[in-house]
């Protein structure tokens, strides 16, 4: 009697075991599903955002002389000539992508904007970046759009890169 | 001897239940999880189509900029684009009809972001029955020209796309 009572308890462990490997197996599969459905609409929602946005803003006139970001930009990098009142390009130019992205993008979207002369951050722009502090982690894709390439010139190249974090 | 055999028949059944109600949590988890996937499938593909849109209505003559844009980006002449949503809307059903073979059951809106402080939005088209819950919406950067004026505004082009 003792024998099947010990015999039966052992069933009911085995079954309580199964059911509860079965259980666990399917969560971890349905939670990784999840994870990369989310992380591909957020890759479907903002590829275009991402991919037109440097475009757009390197063409966009601005109140000073109807010059546009991407003539603020040049000057700051190679000339320094250009006077927006009290403002010089860079400290224009500045003021014109900050008021831009912080309108264009809302929380959801961590990006991180900068403009790189011959790969080196551009004196006198900052890097712009809607969190603090920085969070771009390992999952990230980058947007490089030229503002001035004149190969082999004194000046050389002038890049906008908006780089969008997950 | 039958008192015994009524217990173990109470536990026959009393497995049989736990057993039951195990199969039916199953169902139920699996049921949710199926819907909760189609309904993530779903708004993928209400993006994809805001996308198709989007080429869509940045590829339209009527509205396009006369001259190209340096760095190829999508440009709209801005007296070109109050044009068309004076005559895409549904009071204008012969006009209407072409617009909705294009954009369907959705809505588009430029809004117009920089240089002018007194931002305008513009409805370029805008599906009858708008009253759906049940949208995806999605933005694409945009220059709008103003010809007069020849400035180039930063400008957002929102997509709604309904179900």
């Amino acid at each position: 009697m003792k024998k099947n009572a010990q015999i039966e308890i052992a069933g009911l462990i085995i079954i309580v075991v199964l059911v509860s490997l079965v259980l666990l197996f399917t969560l971890s599969i349905n939670i990784n599903k999840v994870k990369n459905v989310v992380s591909e609409q957020k890759t479907i929602r903002h590829t275009q955002l991402r991919e037109r946005f440097g475009p757009v803003l390197l063409e966009t006139t601005t109140d000073c002389s109807n010059k546009n970001v991407r003539e603020l930009l040049i000057d700051c990098a190679f000339i320094n000539q250009i006077q927006c009142g009290a403002l010089d390009s860079c400290a224009k130019a500045n003021q014109v992508m900050s008021t831009i992205t912080e309108k264009t993008f809302d929380d959801f979207y961590v990006f991180k904007l900068e403009v790189l002369k011959n790969d080196a951050q551009l004196n006198g722009i900052n890097v712009i970046e809607n969190t603090n502090p920085p969070r771009c982690g390992d999952e990230k894709y980058t947007e490089t759009q030229p503002a001035y390439t004149n190969i082999g010139s004194v000046y050389g190249n002038l890049v906008l890169v908006l780089t969008q974090c997950y | 001897m039958r008192k015994k055999g009524q217990i173990q028949n109470m536990e026959s059944i009393s497995v049989m239940i736990i057993i039951a109600i195990l199969i039916v949590l199953g169902i139920v988890f699996g049921f949710n999880q199926r819907t909760a996937d189609l309904k993530i499938q779903r708004t993928e593909i209400k993006e994809i189509d805001a996308t198709g849109i989007a080429l869509k209505a940045g590829g339209l003559k009527e509205i396009k900029c006369s001259s190209a844009v340096d760095s190829g980006a999508v440009c709209f002449d801005y007296y070109r684009l109050k044009a068309i949503s004076e005559i895409s809307i549904p009071d204008e059903p012969e006009y209407y009809e072409y617009y909705y073979g294009l954009f369907k059951k959705s809505q588009i809106t430029v809004n117009m972001i920089y240089p002018d402080a007194d931002a305008e939005t513009i409805t370029m088209y805008e599906y009858a029955d708008s009253t759906d819950q049940n949208v995806s919406t999605s933005y694409f950067p945009v220059i709008v020209y103003e010809p007069v004026t020849k400035k180039n505004v930063f400008s957002i082009m929102e997509i709604r796309v309904y179900s």
